[in-house]
């Protein structure tokens, strides 16, 4: 994948939407565009929070394991983010990822995105929406 | 007490050593000075009788010659006397240079034999780089000297009585005139020679400590680099060199002082011939002609009179410096030369006894009241610190004799008996192995490198080539020891025990990873190449993580360059731009035009790499984290395009090369830049088209061709044949699971194991539980009757219980002493338990 086309995803992000276009090259040139076949693992749960993954293209499957074996938490999309939390907590990843089908990812390494947050207050704010809405959201599944 | 020991003053080093060459280099100079003197009487004759002579015709050899004839007679004699004095000079040097550089050797080799007779207590305090100041740059120019020490002054001085004589032989009193300043000079220069042979001393030690805390600097990285201490050290450094520089000037100046004095007293003898002669002339008293003759003489004379005064200015300077790097390699308790040559020893068998050593704090040493390994027994011990235990093993495998107390195996005590005694009876395994420098098959095969049988290698100043050979080739290995017939069968072993020891895997990683040699190519391309045909057959389990080599089409995985090329040139290199500085292939690239396409995409890859450092700045830490690019390459970028006002005027030659580079090394996955559309990955496509033609055949390149093997690329790439892709790198691990597999199929296995035996290995390269490993096979394979362990967790990979079992199953009758923090992972079973208390003592927990 071209440094245009996963400049295209990021700029329909929100998180990264904000950003000006050579803003926008820099978060993608310092991450790793990387491809998963269907089925094939990202991350495993216990993993350390070395990198946060933008998907640029297909589904990626978020898993918990339960008694009766894995089960699907849910389903994210291509312009979404996926790891930032482990990244941001320093903590071992709490689900397991895996492509649902052919994917294709943009990883960031932690200290990449602890340096953009560091640099552009932009993303950092992007993030903390972000943590915010999911937060709301598990607080009104609760509630 | 060796030879080496006993080189009193440089003269007698030089005549104890080259007695024999000496005396034909004296030989020779003696055959010179009739050449000399005839060389100046034929052109007497020539302008006396030839020319100016009136009695012709003349015989001579029974021949009657006229005057033109008696004249070319004596031309040819002149030139041939002419040809002989320079054929004589020509071989006098070379024997001067030969001598010397012989010399020079022996005296390196002495000087690094005594530092292997140091005493432990000297080699503490040793200083690395000052001794290898002193050993290689100090006496360096010795080595021009040597050769000349004897010979010089003679055949000077013999030339001065030739030229002297002749002057004499004109006329006594010009003859004393013209020595007359002579012995004033010979007493002046010693005594202002004196004061610069001292600067000289302070600049060898200056130029010593110097070197030391260069050394130093390098080996310091890590505390220099977390303490930011830089520029203390580079102003300590500073500080040397303006030292060394202030006292090299003021050796200049009495150099030149010297040098000074000696030009204006040599002139004063003329100055005297010209007065005085000239007085005598004018008042009748003496002949023209004469004055002429000698004042011509006195000409002559003054060559050698130069050498002799710059011969006794090198033999001062020279004799000091001699004295003093002796100086620095003697030490009390020096070992004697037997005990470190290789001597054969008493077999040493029965139980190690260690008793009455006192606490040595300095060393780190606990105080042993007695440690009693017997054959067969297995010993823990455990406590005090890794120093502490470290020091106790130490003190045992006889390294570090104590001053007080005892060290014996089956009651002989270890004090003077031959390191090659003690090595074949015990090995040690520290903690913090050494690495020789070689292959992982001579750091294995250490233990058993024992002299076959002479002394050679060692005598001092030894014939070239008996240095102990750098692998484990005979005659150096005592298969033997190992308790095998050969090679192959040690071979063999080694592989058993990197099995047993978890270093296979290294050693399978290493062959992966090394570049066959030259030599090795003939017989390793050919596995290599089925290899590589058993992966191309697995294209169904890997096809998908690479992406092959093909002549048709660009490898978006592979550098800009190897796609121009559909080839790379045979020598390795770390990065394709490296490649660019040959001046042949830049030709190449020039003559395809590929040079325009590869500044065009280096300018367009600058100018992104520019844009990332507008957008971040200089000082961010996202710049080392750009995927491809480093730092420098990025902020270079940026720096470019604001020197050339953003491209538009021309790069200048050096700034074109490293955009050229820069265009090489890109990778489309890999570094991402939309710099190769379509179309430009046509254009390479058209220009490897016409690259191949000249490539091929080309010993200097090697295709991508499917039965080329690449001598540059590595064993995996070459096996492979196609480049990893990159955005599939996360199951890469499939790859090499599927480069196992195929070896098995190939039962190449072993095979790989040993080309991994010969990779090379360098200091700090190799991981420490490896190097560990290396040690502990090391020790292993001379089978030892006695065996010291320092145990690390990651000495056996299944643990420190499987790595007792395995020694106990290999060495069933040695005496084992395991040093470990806590003995908890190690069943000691019947084993006694020597403990290091709160106190500092070994007591014993049996």
């Amino acid at each position: 994948m071209s440094l245009g086309s996963a400049m295209e995803v990021l700029r329909r992000m929100p998180l990264f939407g904000v950003l000006d276009e050579s803003r926008l090259r820099v978060v993608a040139m310092t991450g790793d565009v990387l491809s998963y076949l269907p089925g094939e693992r990202i991350a495993e749960k216990g993993d350390s929070g070395d990198a946060a993954f933008v998907i640029l293209e297909g589904d990626v499957e978020v898993l918990i394991p339960t008694d009766a074996g894995e089960r699907r938490l849910t389903t994210l999309h291509a312009g979404e983010i996926v790891g930032e939390l482990a990244v941001l907590t320093g903590n071992p990843r709490n689900t397991a990822l895996a492509a649902a089908g052919e994917i294709r990812l943009l990883r960031i390494e932690r200290e990449v995105v602890l340096a953009l947050l560091r640099e552009y207050p932009e993303v950092a704010l992007g993030v903390i929406r972000i943590i915010a809405e999911r937060l709301e959201a598990v607080n009104a599944r609760s509630a | 007490m060796m030879d080496s020991d006993r080189e009193g003053t440089l003269v007698g080093f030089v005549w104890r050593h080259s007695r024999r060459e000496q005396c034909l280099l004296l030989l020779l100079t003696a055959l010179s000075f009739p050449v000399v003197y005839l060389s100046l009487e034929v052109p007497k004759l020539i302008i006396n009788e030839a020319i100016s002579g009136g009695s012709f015709p003349v015989r001579l050899g029974g021949v009657e010659l006229g005057r033109i004839g008696y004249l070319m007679v004596l031309s040819i004699a002149f030139l041939l006397l002419v040809v002989a004095n320079n054929g004589i000079k020509w071989l006098i040097n070379v024997g001067l240079g030969i001598c010397g550089e012989r010399l020079l050797r022996r005296l390196r080799f002495a000087l690094t034999e005594r530092v292997v007779r140091f005493p432990m207590k000297r080699l503490r305090s040793l200083r690395q780089g000052e001794t290898i100041q002193s050993i290689m740059g100090e006496i360096e120019p010795l080595g021009g000297f040597f050769g000349e020490v004897i010979v010089t002054p003679v055949f000077q001085l013999g030339l001065f009585a030739v030229f002297l004589g002749f002057i004499f032989v004109q006329d006594v009193w010009l003859g004393l005139a013209a020595v007359a300043f002579y012995p004033v000079q010979t007493i002046l220069v010693p005594v202002l020679q004196a004061r610069i042979v001292a600067l000289n001393r302070a600049r060898a030690g200056n130029a010593r400590t110097l070197a030391d805390r260069i050394g130093t600097l390098l080996q310091l990285t890590a505390e220099i680099r977390s303490h930011g201490t830089a520029p203390w050290h580079l102003s300590e450094i500073a500080g040397l060199l303006g030292e060394n520089a202030a006292i090299r000037e003021r050796i200049f100046r009495r150099k030149y002082t010297i040098k000074f004095l000696n030009n204006f007293l040599s002139q004063l003898t003329p100055f005297l011939l010209f007065s005085i002669g000239g007085y005598l002339v004018i008042r009748g008293a003496l002949d023209l002609g004469a004055l002429v003759a000698v004042l011509a003489a006195c000409k002559e004379l003054a060559g050698p009179w130069r050498a002799l005064l710059g011969y006794v200015q090198r033999l001062s300077d020279f004799s000091s410096r001699y004295r003093f790097v002796q100086e620095g390699f003697r030490a009390d308790g020096m070992l004697a030369g037997r005990i470190v040559a290789g001597a054969a020893g008493p077999a040493l068998h029965g139980p190690l006894v260690v008793e009455d050593v006192p606490a040595e704090p300095p060393l780190d040493r606990p105080a042993i009241p007695r440690l009693e390994l017997p054959a067969g027994g297995t010993a823990i011990l455990r406590g005090g610190n890794l120093a502490n235990r470290g020091a106790v093993l130490r003190v045992a495998a006889g390294i570090d004799p104590p001053e007080q107390g005892r060290v014996a195996i089956g009651g002989t005590s270890l004090e003077g008996v031959p390191h090659g005694a003690i090595g074949a009876a015990l090995a040690l395994v520290p903690e913090a192995p050494g690495l020789i420098p070689g292959s992982i098959r001579t750091n294995l095969v250490y233990g058993l490198l024992r002299r076959a049988g002479t002394e050679a290698g060692t005598g001092a100043g030894a014939a070239p080539g008996t240095g102990p050979a750098a692998d484990a080739a005979a005659p150096w290995v005592d298969h033997a020891a190992a308790g095998v017939a050969g090679p192959e069968a040690l071979e063999a072993r080694i592989l058993d025990l990197a099995g047993r020891f978890g270093l296979a895997p290294y050693l399978r990683a290493a062959a992966m990873d090394r570049r066959l040699t030259a030599a090795e190519l003939g017989a390793w391309s050919g596995p290599l190449m089925r290899l590589r045909h058993e992966m191309a057959a697995q294209k169904a389990e890997i096809g998908d993580l690479v992406e092959p080599w093909d002549a048709a089409r660009f490898n978006g995985n592979g550098t800009l360059l190897a796609n121009l090329l559909y080839a790379l040139p045979t020598a390795p290199a770390a990065l394709p731009a490296a490649y660019l500085q040959d001046p042949a292939l830049r030709g190449l690239l020039r003559r395809l035009g590929a040079d325009r396409l590869l500044l065009e995409i280096g300018r367009a890859i600058a100018r992104d790499l520019a844009e990332i450092a507008g957008s971040i700045g200089s000082g961010s830490g996202i710049l080392d984290r750009v995927p491809g690019f480093g730092r420098q390459d990025i902020l270079e970028a940026a720096a470019i395009l604001a020197r050339s006002d953003d491209l538009r005027r021309a790069p200048s030659r050096r700034e074109a090369a490293w955009l050229m580079g820069l265009a090489a090394n890109f990778v489309q996955t890999r570094d991402k830049l939309d710099v190769l559309d379509a179309a430009a990955q046509a254009r390479v496509l058209a220009l490897r088209a016409r690259a191949l033609p000249l490539i091929r055949g080309s010993p200097a390149y090697a295709t991508f061709d499917a039965e080329t093997y690449h001598p540059a690329r590595t064993v995996a790439e070459n096996i492979l044949h196609a480049r990893r892709r990159f955005d599939r790198r996360s199951a890469w691990g499939r790859i090499d699971q599927a480069m196992e597999q195929a070896i098995s199929a190939q039962g190449l296995g072993a095979e790989i194991l040993r080309l991994g035996l010969d990779a090379p290995v360098a200091a700090g390269a190799v991981p420490a539980a490896v190097l560990r490993r290396i040690a502990l096979l090391r020790g292993l394979l001379k089978r030892p009757r006695i065996l010291l362990v320092a145990v690390t967790p990651d000495l056996h990979p299944d643990g420190e219980a499987a790595l007792l079992r395995e020694i106990r199953a290999l060495l069933p009758e040695a005496a084992l002493l395991l040093a470990v923090e806590r003995s908890g992972g190690i069943a000691p079973g019947p084993a006694t338990v020597w403990e290091i208390d709160a106190r500092g003592r070994m007591v014993s927990r049996a």
